[in-house]
């Protein structure tokens, strides 16, 4: 009975959180935030010279098979300094890709980090869930539209989902493509709107299980990112409390905000072992894998919301400004609430799945 | 991460089936002699009573939380039962163990384990609660007797107790409140002592006042040093903290709030049909297994005798959190049930209405053990490092 991190787990934790530590300190942020939002390459190939896209696919894939979990960590730490890239989108891509064809002539580049993946599976309207997918593939080719595609400006290639609970690759420069940056509240995820003109897909040969895998993995490695943003938005806060003073004391003093921050770190710190459970559950316990993903990402993506804006009530007027970073994390969590589903419609499926 | 446990541990599992297999038989759950030659059979197994020593009664094994917790686990699957509850084997037993005198520990252990002795908790007053240390009952040493004067309150089972450890004021002139007071253990069989039951909201019998009026115990039935009552108070003795046993609780309560939710109808349907019920569910079960995998978490910590941190702090807060979330989406469920007060009779078991003494209960303990806001308390100054609050007594 083990219910906690490895060594090598909490080393490649650590590695990544000294390298984000220098590169995206909070005073950075809003300066790269006002910059034009897009993928941060520095911290991109960072994570890319840590391993990251080699973790999920097995080593007869040619990765190294180590599992969610670890990349559930990483994606963690991505999360509490709000790094712009997509990493974890780029990993499942990699792994579906894997899964597909540990051959594939695209899986070199990907794994070295030369090129960028991400994916297309919102239509809107709450239609995240792989049953939900209803753009339609006809001769290898699409017509339609998918919503919310995060840094689609830097992607080389798309992963996009289709009726039926099929995945499909399509390039950049595939014909007929049009990208539409949309104005995103959250500039560390920049979205985008992908517009399909009998533009040319390849369809991958995968069970409705492994596509459900890979969403199910999608769900539980924001749930992880989302609970970085959540002891973020904690940390900051009682920084905060042990050093502004009003009253001729410190803020921290006064038991009103004692609780205030009691209450959110009551909320925040019993999400690690949720995360953590739901991607064990998805490296070992598949069977679980499924409800324990809508359970994570719902109760965690709402707690963060829900802490960042706490957040900025604890540090009271400087927070409301644009020049403070806080901003960026609410943003940051509002997005992954909505991204995947609400949670109000993942604790439907939850529901469903265990035969309420 | 890995959530089996090794070959050694499923060999002592397969050991404590065997043993149950062998000695527990559920239909005489009800028989007194039974149960009491059980624990007997199962402490001298090593099973129960575990890290008391042999010569009071105890087991006499070293700590091993992962053993606890598969005895546990494999005690609770076929309804066996653990060591008896109460004050004199979870707190004042230990307490000894740690503090104790080679008399009072000959005296008083081995009975208390085995149940002869019933303890009464002398904490609480009526002015004295948050704040335990501004406790005002004194004790006077008169010849080789304590005479002690003052009341109690919220003393859980003092009707049926035949003692009561209890804190008093024996110093004065000292430099703290703390430092004042004294860890007695009080004979409850005498006169002067006057027990007041109170009825809590919920019905039932659960707790009393206590009156302690030139009330007498020997000079050396102190534990501790004179002053040092309230270091004794907080031993620290090493044991198997249960840091699962609550979460899993939290969970088996969720499970059955669902069955409720399915049998109840709301609007024609089974009330967890309903939309609304179906979300706060959902949300519920968010709480209940982050708070079950924090147990795993702590499990794992404890076993390697290192400390899981600030999320240890939570445990009872959480608890007690889930408990307010249960009682709000039962009286949802239950509807008008809710308005019947549950009847327990020999010849009526109540139906769902019973859950009625769960949503009042659960408010008991937001504040029985340190209650909620001093939970945040300690989460804030222990757990975050905030400034502490500064006492002005």
């Amino acid at each position: 009975m083990y219910f906690d991190l490895t060594e090598e787990q909490y080393m490649l934790k650590d590695s990544i959180e000294s390298m984000l530590a220098s590169k995206n300190e909070d005073a950075q942020q809003v300066k790269k935030y006002d910059d034009k939002p897009g993928l941060d390459r520095d911290i991109w190939l960072a994570l890319v010279a840590v391993g990251l896209p080699m973790v999920l696919p097995t080593e007869e894939q040619g990765g190294l098979g180590m599992g969610l979990l670890t990349l559930a960590v990483a994606a963690e730490v991505q999360g509490y300094y709000a790094a712009a890239t997509p990493m974890q989108d780029h990993c499942l891509v990699v792994k579906a890709l894997a899964d597909h064809n540990a051959a594939d002539g695209r899986l070199p580049g990907l794994l070295a980090g030369e090129q960028v993946a991400v994916l297309a599976w919102s239509e809107g309207q709450g239609n995240w869930l792989p049953s939900q997918w209803g753009l339609v593939e006809h001769d290898g080719r699409l017509n339609g539209v998918k919503r919310d595609v995060i840094f689609a400006a830097d992607a080389d290639f798309f992963l996009v989902g289709l009726q039926g609970q099929r995945l499909a690759m399509v390039a950049k420069d595939a014909s007929g493509l049009v990208i539409e940056a949309v104005e995103s509240v959250d500039r560390t995820q920049p979205i985008s709107t992908l517009t399909f003109q009998n533009t040319p897909c390849e369809i991958l040969t995968l069970a409705a299980s492994q596509v459900g895998a890979i969403f199910d993995a999608a769900l539980i490695l924001q749930a992880a990112e989302s609970f970085g943003l959540g002891r973020h938005s904690v940390q900051i806060s009682v920084v905060y409390a042990k050093t502004r003073e009003q009253f001729g004391r410190l803020i921290g003093e006064f038991q009103a905000l004692k609780h205030q921050l009691a209450n959110m770190a009551l909320e925040v710190e019993p999400c690690q072992a949720l995360y953590w459970y739901a991607a064990h559950a998805w490296d070992a316990i598949p069977e679980e894998a499924p409800r324990a993903a809508v359970i994570a990402n719902a109760h965690i993506t709402e707690i963060a919301v829900k802490t960042a804006r706490a957040a900025v009530e604890v540090h009271g007027g400087i927070a409301i400004t644009w020049e403070f970073v806080l901003h960026i994390w609410l943003k940051r969590a509002m997005h992954n609430k909505v991204r995947f589903g609400l949670p109000a419609a993942q604790r439907a499926r939850s529901a469903l799945l265990e035969d309420w | 991460m890995d959530l089996s446990y090794n070959a050694e541990y499923d060999q002592y599992r397969a050991e404590v089936v065997a043993f149950l297999v062998k000695n527990w038989n559920l239909a005489l759950a009800r028989d007194e002699t039974y149960v009491a030659s059980f624990r007997k059979n199962a402490t001298q197994a090593g099973y129960l009573y575990r890290n008391f020593p042999k010569q009071y009664g105890g087991a006499g094994v070293a700590p091993d939380v992962l053993q606890a917790q598969i005895i546990r686990e494999e005690f609770a699957k076929v309804r066996a039962p653990k060591e008896l509850g109460g004050n004199g084997t979870m707190m004042l037993a230990p307490t000894l163990v740690e503090y104790g005198t080679d008399q009072q520990k000959e005296k008083f252990i081995a009975k208390t384990l085995s149940g002869e002795y019933r303890w009464a908790q002398g904490y609480s007053e009526p002015g004295a609660g948050s704040d335990l240390a501004s406790l005002k009952t004194k004790a006077e040493l008169v010849g080789d007797e304590w005479v002690i004067n003052g009341q109690k309150i919220w003393t859980t089972d003092a009707q049926s107790s035949n003692y009561m450890f209890a804190l008093v004021r024996t110093e004065t002139d000292v430099a703290s409140k703390h430092a004042g007071i004294s860890y007695l253990l009080i004979d409850m069989k005498q006169p002067g002592v006057t027990v007041r039951p109170l009825k809590p909201m919920y019905g039932g019998h659960a707790f009393c006042e206590v009156f302690l009026e030139d009330v007498r115990t020997p000079a050396d039935w102190i534990v501790g040093e004179r002053g040092e009552g309230w270091a004794v108070s907080k031993s620290t003795l090493k044991h198997e903290r249960n840091s699962v046993g609550a979460a899993t609780g939290a969970l088996d309560t969720f499970n059955k709030l669902v069955k409720v939710a399915k049998t109840e109808i709301l609007d024609g349907k089974p009330a967890i049909e309903s939309p609304l019920i179906r979300e706060q569910l959902g949300v519920l079960e968010g709480y209940v297994r982050a708070h079950l995998y924090s147990g795993y978490y702590q499990l794992t910590k404890d076993a390697q005798g290192k400390s899981a941190g600030i999320i240890s702090m939570m445990n009872k807060i959480n608890s007690s959190n889930i408990g307010h979330k249960v009682a709000e989406i039962a009286t949802a469920v239950l509807e008008d049930k809710s308005l019947i007060s549950p009847v327990f009779s020999p010849d009526h078991k109540p139906g769902n209405e019973r859950w009625v003494n769960q949503i009042l209960g659960s408010l008991a303990a937001t504040i029985g053990g340190g209650t909620s806001n001093i939970q945040l308390n300690i989460i804030a100054e222990r757990g975050l490092e905030l400034p502490r609050e500064e006492s002005k007594n």
